[in-house]
């Protein structure tokens, strides 16, 4: 079910009645049920592995709480991890090592047949695992108190919004939010209105609408020339970012509805200046949660330079990983852990007071880097890595091609600048001031009208559900 | 009171943005090139019509309007009014509801019309690649990734046709919401305003980069087929249809089934349709290249051929087989006629309706 469906705008009437109508505890009850049945209309065989992950680790959780010898909390804690992460594994990544293991054998000229499993992976699943897995961790490090409750639990890790694609919700800022009493405002649901519209406008119209400028290079049938590449690569640029923050803003939009706040997870990541504010910017809830939980761990900035980087490298290629069981996304992981490391030898801390044009200069730069990454993290294969480097090298023209491109890549990041330029962040126009007469309704009729006439009929998915 | 129409402020205003450009919208819609609408329009505008073709973008390739008419008006002794209405993807569903929209705003509109549809294969199936044949109210009677060519025909009592669908549960909430936003113009034809503006924005653009391209490569060159229609025309639509074709030929090998039943489907509908509002209804064979006709050609197919003519001539339906010569070459991207060829395959269906045309028919008609 997606958020850009009619079928969900039918959910989520029936969803929202029942919520302003039921009393506190019913509502979680609701809640629940309702996410169970918007995961389970993408596949309802995958609600037993939601409930099962979601019961080990409500129990997991209270059994933490209530050890209080370290060693056996240290048990308990690897059996959480093992049971999370071999979910991850076995859904995600079991098919991937034994075909990689399967060539690398091959390669030594030993005949191994590897036994692929086949099985789909459950949507969403890299998302719940991850925040089931911080629930433990915050308890065993003392952070949390266990929720009481399986269904209150429960509810907090399906949560619809921000089941299947984030942002990444800590329970420790999710939890207490599902325990009391919520009380909606008028603030609450014209931020939420807000939200869900300019959450709409990023990935029904900017999105979508890159969507087939991208695909028409990446799945061409034959060579294109480096120039359609380079297009197709930024093109590509603004469709994640419109695609994945728009998916968040509607997701914080529908919390908003509800009293709940979810975690920020975008802040205009291509005017960063360098790699470290970048992954300040971008899918923030995913880099916190591998800097507090991977890379503080391993021992972050605490040892030496070389320990450092290293440090760096590991987390960015799980973060890699994380988003897929490819070399490509094993190799962009590499890259920005290398462009995190390069970062930080040349920078050493410091930070730098630029003027205006060097700063421009540096965005520029920045996003030039960025755009590689993403050639690395959308290519099909390694092979079409290859193909496109060949291309960029020995065969940049601009073709008539590249030139039909070009009209969609103008047009549609540039109403997104545009708009992120007027609208400066604001997660309600409704109180800006001077906004409330003019402004601000003009504004929300100029972005139906675009929702409206400019999203293609057919419902795209959001890249991001993937992983 | 102020917070009411603080309230009321921000919902009117947009609301008027919305009006405004619904206003736009219909202004354009007149220059439009293209769509269902304006086809009703123009029919009516002309006080009914004498043929109308049905069909998808084959039809559109094929059939010239004005050659058709030109054909036939020595022997009619006026020149008939012919619209041709074939269109990439569309269905016999939407032909039905097209046709049933015309007579409910124009019951005349069909009176003494001949309404044509296309065989291929020697059956009424105009869809080539994705759909379940033969088109029943119960199957998928709109292209699911082409619903947008169903919007502006919906209407909310279509409600059953549309729940007993064989469409997911998406696409029927989808095509309910449409058939009661017919207020609106611009909504139900949103797609195509988006993909004009997209094309007309792209085409500016190459147009202005022309100078710069042009020294690396020569200009993309246009299949030989009819600019109309959503026809695809550049070279690479070829190895796209063929590609299709050949999936589809092996597809439809496995699930081919005999079809005696054609009073339950929507061609039958079609037919009490027409002849309730005095019309006429025709088939003509479509010429198919062989990767095409491939699939027809089996003792399944022909069986189904078969059936049809017996069906349709006790539904006193005419089978229009024009003469009309041709090889593969004829179909530059392996599934429409040459623009080159269409003026002689019009000619032969129009010879082909003057040999078994109804003495009386068009003696009493308003043409030019």
């Amino acid at each position: 079910m997606l958020f850009n469906s009619w079928t969900f705008l039918l959910f989520f009437v029936v969803v929202m009645t029942l919520y302003y109508l039921l009393p506190f505890k019913a509502q979680n009850w609701m809640l629940l049920i309702a996410s169970y049945v918007f995961y389970g209309a993408w596949d309802w065989r995958f609600l037993g592995l939601l409930a099962l992950s979601t019961t080990i680790d409500y129990y997991l959780g209270h059994l933490l709480y209530a050890t209080r010898e370290v060693r056996a909390k240290k048990r308990l804690i690897v059996v959480s991890c093992i049971i999370n992460l071999g979910i991850l594994g076995f859904f995600k990544y079991y098919n991937f090592f034994i075909d990689s293991a399967g060539a690398f054998l091959r390669g030594l000229g030993i005949e191994f047949v590897p036994p692929f499993l086949h099985v789909i992976l459950p949507v969403g699943v890299s998302f719940y695992t991850f925040q089931s897995m911080s629930y433990t961790i915050d308890i065993y490090r003392g952070h949390l108190k266990p929720i009481e409750g399986l269904h209150n639990y429960a509810t907090l890790v399906a949560f619809f919004p921000q089941l299947v694609a984030g942002p990444i919700v800590r329970p420790v800022d999710l939890g207490p939010q599902i325990l009391r009493p919520r009380h909606v405002t008028r603030t609450h649901l014209t931020e939420g209105a807000w939200l869900i519209l300019w959450g709409f406008f990023k990935k029904v119209v900017v999105a979508d609408n890159l969507a087939p400028v991208v695909d028409r290079v990446f799945s061409s049938p034959v060579p294109v020339s480096g120039v359609e590449w380079m297009l197709a690569v930024y093109a590509f640029a603004f469709q994640i970012y419109g695609d994945f923050s728009g998916y968040t803003d509607i997701a914080r939009g529908l919390g908003k509805c509800m009293g709940i706040e979810l975690s920020f997870n975008f802040n205009l990541p291509y005017i960063a200046t360098n790699p470290a504010e970048f992954w300040k910017r971008w899918h923030i809830s995913l880099s916190s949660w591998l800097r507090d939980y991977l890379y503080i761990p391993l021992g972050g900035n605490r040892g030496t330079s070389l320990q450092t980087y290293r440090n760096l490298m590991l987390t960015m290629l799980l973060g890699g990983l994380w988003h897929g069981a490819a070399w490509n996304f094993i190799l962009w992981g590499a890259y920005q852990g290398a462009l995190l490391a390069i970062h930080r030898a040349v920078s050493r801390g410091k930070a730098a007071s630029d003027s205006f044009l060097l700063k421009s200069l540096k965005v520029f730069g920045m996003f030039q880097l960025t755009c590689f990454g993403w050639f690395l993290f959308r290519a099909g294969s390694l092979a079409q890595i290859k193909e496109g480097l060949v291309a960029l090298v020995t065969n940049f023209t601009f073709t008539q091609n590249a030139a039909s491109m070009l009209f969609p890549i103008l047009f549609f990041p540039g109403i997104l600048f545009a708009f992120e330029a007027w609208l400066r962040n604001v997660d309600n126009p409704a109180t800006r001031p001077g906004w409330k007469l003019f402004f601000g309704p003009a504004t929300v009729g100029i972005l139906l009208i675009l929702i409206i006439f400019f999203s293609p009929i057919e419902n795209a998915s959001f890249l991001y559900f993937q992983f | 009171m102020k917070r009411f129409l603080i309230i009321a402020h921000w919902v009117l205003l947009p609301l008027l943005l919305l009006a405004a450009f619904e206003k736009v919208y219909r202004k354009r819609l007149e220059r439009s090139p293209w769509n269902w609408e304006l086809l009703q329009q123009q029919i009516i505008s002309a006080g009914g019509a004498d043929f109308i073709f049905f069909g998808a973008s084959r039809v559109g390739a094929a059939v010239q309007e004005n050659t058709f008419a030109e054909t036939l008006q020595p022997v009619t002794g006026v020149k008939p009014r012919v619209f041709s209405l074939g269109t990439a993807f569309t269905t016999l569903g939407e032909h039905y509801l097209a046709l049933r929209n015309l007579v409910q705003r124009h019951p005349s509109a069909l009176s003494n019309c001949v309404v044509l549809f296309e065989l291929t294969g020697g059956v009424p199936e105009p869809v080539p690649f994705g759909l379940e044949h033969p088109s029943s109210w119960t199957s998928q009677w709109v292209h699911p990734a082409r619903r947008a060519l169903a919007f502006p025909l919906v209407r909310p009592i279509d409600w059953e046709k549309i729940y007993s669908s064989g469409h997911t549960f998406e696409e029927k909430v989808q095509l309910a919401a449409y058939s009661h936003a017919q207020f609106s113009h611009s909504f139900i034809n949103r797609e195509k305003l988006r993909s004009g503006f997209l094309a007309q924005g792209q085409s500016l653009v190459e147009r202005k980069t022309e100078s710069v391209w042009k020294k690396n490569q020569q200009a993309r060159t246009q299949l030989d087929l009819a600019d109309k229609s959503g026809i695809r025309r550049d070279e690479a639509a070829a190895d796209v249809t063929l590609a299709s074709a050949k999936q589809w030929n092996e597809r439809q090998k496995q699930i081919q089934k005999r079809t005696d039943n054609w009073s339950d489907l929507i061609v039958d509908d079609i037919i009490d349709l027409v002849q309730a509002h005095g019309g006429k209804v025709a088939f003509f064979e479509m010429p198919l290249p062989s990767v095409m006709s491939e699939v027809y050609e089996t003792a399944i197919g022909q069986e189904n051929r078969r059936s049809f003519r017996e069906y349709a001539a006790s539904r006193d339906c005419v089978i229009l087989s024009p003469e009309f010569k041709f090889e593969d070459s004829y179909f530059p991207d392996h599934s429409h006629l040459a623009a080159t060829y269409a003026a002689d395959y019009t000619k032969a269906i129009a010879q082909a309706w003057i040999k078994i045309r109804p003495k009386n028919h068009l003696k009493s008609s308003s043409g030019e």
